[in-house]
């Protein structure tokens, strides 16, 4: 077993090494620079792994340049793989899921509106270029991870900043928010069924993507209409989906919309304990697939 | 206005109006030259811009033919769109988007024949968004329009133009263009002080950055008309038409044109200058030996007609100079023949007069001396008793005689000229005066009088004789009798003064006559006899006088260190 695998991932390596501890199968041992280095946590159970940051498109490339294990959801990458005999993939858990946050009351009965499904459904299926699927209901009132203040919400500034915010730098979000803008325009009795003050902006609703740690902040404070924000499912487990980032439940609506996935591409020339800790520490299967 | 200012204002007006007349000259030729310039590169530059937008729609057009051409061999699109295949949507989502980088377009969106959108590339989650509008909209337009397209970030407005495709016998509108920003408009007018600015009706339109300068003025040189599709009220959509326009900023144009006052004012200013430093040379130079000249000859009277004219310079103004030493030559001989004339006539009086009084003190001699010898011949036992009798008048006559001959022996003393103190002989003159009574005689004498050059008997003849008419004018009435001296301009001055009576103009103006009197038993030779002693002296008398006020003689005489010269003439006042 070689003692540390090169691993591309198209995500933040911190983030990656964070999922993985949450897993419980890795830990982080070292950081050099923008490389990430996780260890198992039992001796021995698999190859330490060297976690390196590169762009989305770039993942075929770093296969290509003989990379050990790429961890991305780039479904052209994902698509090139299938295509390359040396190279198997795996799916990982549904790891991420991307919640809708709206300042108003939440709703008792949980979702707004039975046509979300759909929502949800297409979403999923049209609205992003990862793989997808749509998330399940919220359990009203839980889930809330601890914060601190924020600024109290006015609604001078919502009118101001008719906008919907997403992490910078993450897709899925950014095509999630810009699907909500569109339907602002297309659909907007079912924006106004999530949100009415979100579908009333009609035509001047924007996306706009903000600081990762701003974007539950600004719906809170008023800086926005809603906000469209990636939670993990690792960190609260018990919520089924993961804990949302905001100070006050009673007044924000949060609206599960989708739950995505990445792939591990590895090569085949890797050692089968290699490959079985690998599909271990990513996936609830034990084994990487064809 | 003297000499020297006109001197000056005449090199100003030489030196300066050229200077302005050139420098307004130059400034509106090269006005007119960079206007008419600035407007030819102006309506060249309406014209490559224009070219350039229409040459842009092409573009947009070539392009959107090429991905028409492309959709037609796509065969993932075709089942897509005719065949229903769920497994292509994908793929159909991301085809405009990817079809946009590749074709360079900023927007791009494919819908059927309802309308509905079927990818787009600027926004690429608006699918299934029916806008059936735009494609008609544009296709009226005849060409390229500006459109507000949506994207997630706001609204963008682009150059668009629609195309089509045919696939499986149903018809897809390509509606793709380019974004116009500041960019765009700035690529058609490429920097220097153009600008071009967009107007959109009702709306705020936007411009190219520009370097013009605050306070200069922007022409605008062209405006050109722009299909715009803009949405109206009620959501309808409309094809309107946006201004584009194209402005020069006269900012360098101004800048030139202030530039060169600058430098012309500066150019004006130093030539006035330098101007204004010669001409004062210049008249310095000029007006100095005119100044001297005129100072020269203002010393020249009939008395001083010794100044030096004499000069080297070759100019007119040692013409003039030499001139007038010839002039002041001329007058000089004159004045001397005009003495010797004088001289004779006074001699020829005298002589006249001597003739007369000595015939008149003969008369009675030669008629006592007929009756003593008519005595003797017919009586001359009575010729004692009778020359008795008659010797009183023959001592009488002879005493009268006597007192003749001394006087006129006065009338040409000899002199023994030496440094003399004028305030000693005033002072002796003083102590001997015989003064009337309730007369008083007082003495103001200088004590910086300088040495006279002067024969002390002679000086003390001038006092006498003046101090006896001063005596003479109070008339037995009292008064005042001062004798003064002063410095006066190197030399000594000796006044005497009197309360009397004082003297008319025609008393004055014979004065100094011979024999010329207005007191019982006075010679008349006073004041002739003060004229001549002090012209023998080399110095000057002058007279003021007032009927009832007293009368003032100054003798001036000339200092110790003087060369003798022509003696001046008395003046009267």
């Amino acid at each position: 077993m070689p003692a540390s695998l090169d691993v591309a991932v198209t995500d933040a390596p911190d983030s990656i090494a964070a999922w993985l501890s949450e897993r419980g199968v890795y830990r982080v041992s070292t950081r050099a620079g923008d490389t990430v280095h996780v260890e198992p946590v039992v001796a021995d159970a698999g190859p330490a792994l060297a976690l390196h940051r590169v762009p989305v498109r770039g993942a075929r490339d770093a296969i290509d340049a003989g990379v050990d294990v790429v961890l991305t959801g780039d479904p052209e990458a994902v698509a090139y793989a299938r295509t390359r005999a040396d190279l198997t993939s795996l799916p990982s858990v549904w790891n991420r899921t991307y919640m809708l946050l709206v300042r108003a009351a939440p709703s008792s009965d949980g979702d707004p509106a039975p046509a979300l499904d759909t929502l949800r459904a297409e979403l999923a299926a049209d609205a992003v270029r990862v793989e997808a699927r749509p998330a399940t209901a919220m359990r009203a009132g839980s889930c809330v991870e601890p914060r601190g203040a924020t600024t109290p919400a006015t609604g001078v500034t919502d009118a101001a900043r008719p906008r919907i915010v997403f992490p910078r730098g993450d897709d899925v979000a950014r095509a999630l928010a810009a699907r909500l803008v569109a339907l602002g325009a297309t659909r907007r009795g079912l924006l106004a069924a999530l949100a009415g003050s979100v579908a009333n902006a009609g035509d001047a609703l924007r996306a706009e993507g903000v600081d990762p740690r701003e974007a539950a902040q600004a719906v809170e404070s008023g800086g926005a209409l809603a906000a469209v924000i990636p939670v993990s499912p690792m960190r609260f487990p018990e919520c089924g989906f993961g804990a949302v980032p905001i100070t006050n439940a009673d007044l924000t609506r949060v609206i599960p919309l989708i739950q995505t996935r990445e792939r591990l591409i590895a090569r085949r020339s890797l050692t089968d304990r290699a490959l079985a800790a690998l599909a271990q520490a990513v996936s609830d299967s034990s084994q990487v697939g064809p | 206005m003297t000499f020297r200012s006109r001197l000056m204002i005449a090199f100003g007006v030489v030196a300066l109006a050229p200077l302005v007349v050139i420098a307004a000259g130059v400034r509106r030729e090269m006005d007119q030259r960079l206007t008419a310039q600035d407007d030819r590169r102006a309506a060249a530059l309406a014209a490559v811009a224009a070219a350039d937008l229409s040459r842009r729609g092409a573009s947009i057009g070539a392009r959107l033919a090429s991905l028409a051409d492309a959709l037609t061999d796509d065969n993932r699109f075709r089942l897509a769109v005719t065949q229903g295949d769920a497994t292509q949507r994908a793929y159909v989502l991301d085809l405009a988007g990817r079809a946009m980088r590749l074709t360079g377009l900023s927007m791009l969106q494919i819908q059927d024949a309802a309308g509905r959108i079927v990818s787009s590339g600027h926004f690429r989650n608006e699918y299934d968004r029916l806008e059936p509008d735009l494609p008609a909209l544009l296709a009226a337009a005849g060409g390229a329009a500006l459109v507000r397209a949506r994207t997630p970030d706001g609204p963008l407005l682009a150059l668009a133009r629609v195309d089509s495709v045919r696939l499986g016998g149903r018809t897809f509108a390509l509606v793709g263009g380019e974004a116009v920003d500041s960019a765009f408009l700035a690529r058609l007018a490429p920097g220097g002080d153009f600008s071009i600015g967009l107007s959109l009706p009702g709306e705020s339109g936007i411009a190219t950055a520009t370097a013009a300068r605050p306070n200069s003025h922007a022409v605008v040189v062209s405006r050109t008309s722009i299909p715009y599709i803009a949405a109206a009220a009620g959501g309808a959509r409309s094809v309107q038409a946006a201004t584009l326009t194209l402005s020069r900023s006269t900012a360098a144009l101004d800048a030139l044109r202030r530039s060169v006052d600058i430098w012309f004012v500066a150019a004006i200013a130093v030539t006035a200058t330098i101007a204004l430093a010669a001409s004062t040379w210049l008249a310095a130079r000029v007006s100095r030996p005119l100044r001297e000249l005129a100072e020269q000859t203002s010393r020249v009277d009939l008395d001083r007609l010794d100044v030096d004219f004499s000069t080297d310079r070759d100019d007119e103004i040692g013409a003039l100079s030499r001139l007038l030493g010839v002039m002041t030559r001329r007058l000089s001989a004159t004045a001397v023949r005009e003495r010797d004339a004088e001289r004779r006539a006074a001699v020829g009086d005298l002589a006249r007069q001597v003739n007369h009084d000595v015939k008149n003190g003969l008369a009675p001699i030669r008629h006592v001396l007929r009756h003593l010898a008519q005595v003797q011949r017919d009586e001359p036992a009575r010729l004692a008793a009778v020359f008795a009798e008659r010797r009183p008048t023959l001592d009488a006559s002879v005493e009268y005689l006597d007192t003749l001959a001394r006087n006129y022996a006065r009338l040409s003393p000899r002199l023994d000229v030496a440094p003399c103190d004028a305030n000693a002989v005033a002072r002796a003159v003083a102590a001997g005066a015989s003064l009337p009574r309730s007369a008083a005689l007082v003495l103001e004498l200088a004590e910086d009088l300088p040495p006279v050059r002067a024969d002390a008997l002679v000086l003390r003849r001038i006092l006498e004789n003046l101090v006896t008419n001063a005596c003479d004018a109070l008339d037995g009435r009292g008064g005042t009798v001062t004798i003064a001296t002063a410095r006066a301009e190197g030399s000594a001055q000796l006044t005497v003064r009197d309360t009397g009576s004082g003297m008319t103009r025609d008393q004055l103006n014979r004065a100094f006559d011979d024999f010329y009197t207005t007191k019982p038993g006075g010679t008349g030779l006073g004041l002739s006899i003060v004229r001549r002693l002090v012209a023998d002296l080399g110095g000057a008398v002058r007279v003021d006088t007032e009927p009832g006020a007293g009368t003032s003689v100054s003798v001036t005489l000339p200092p110790n260190d003087h060369q003798p010269g022509p003696a001046r003439p008395a003046e009267r006042q």
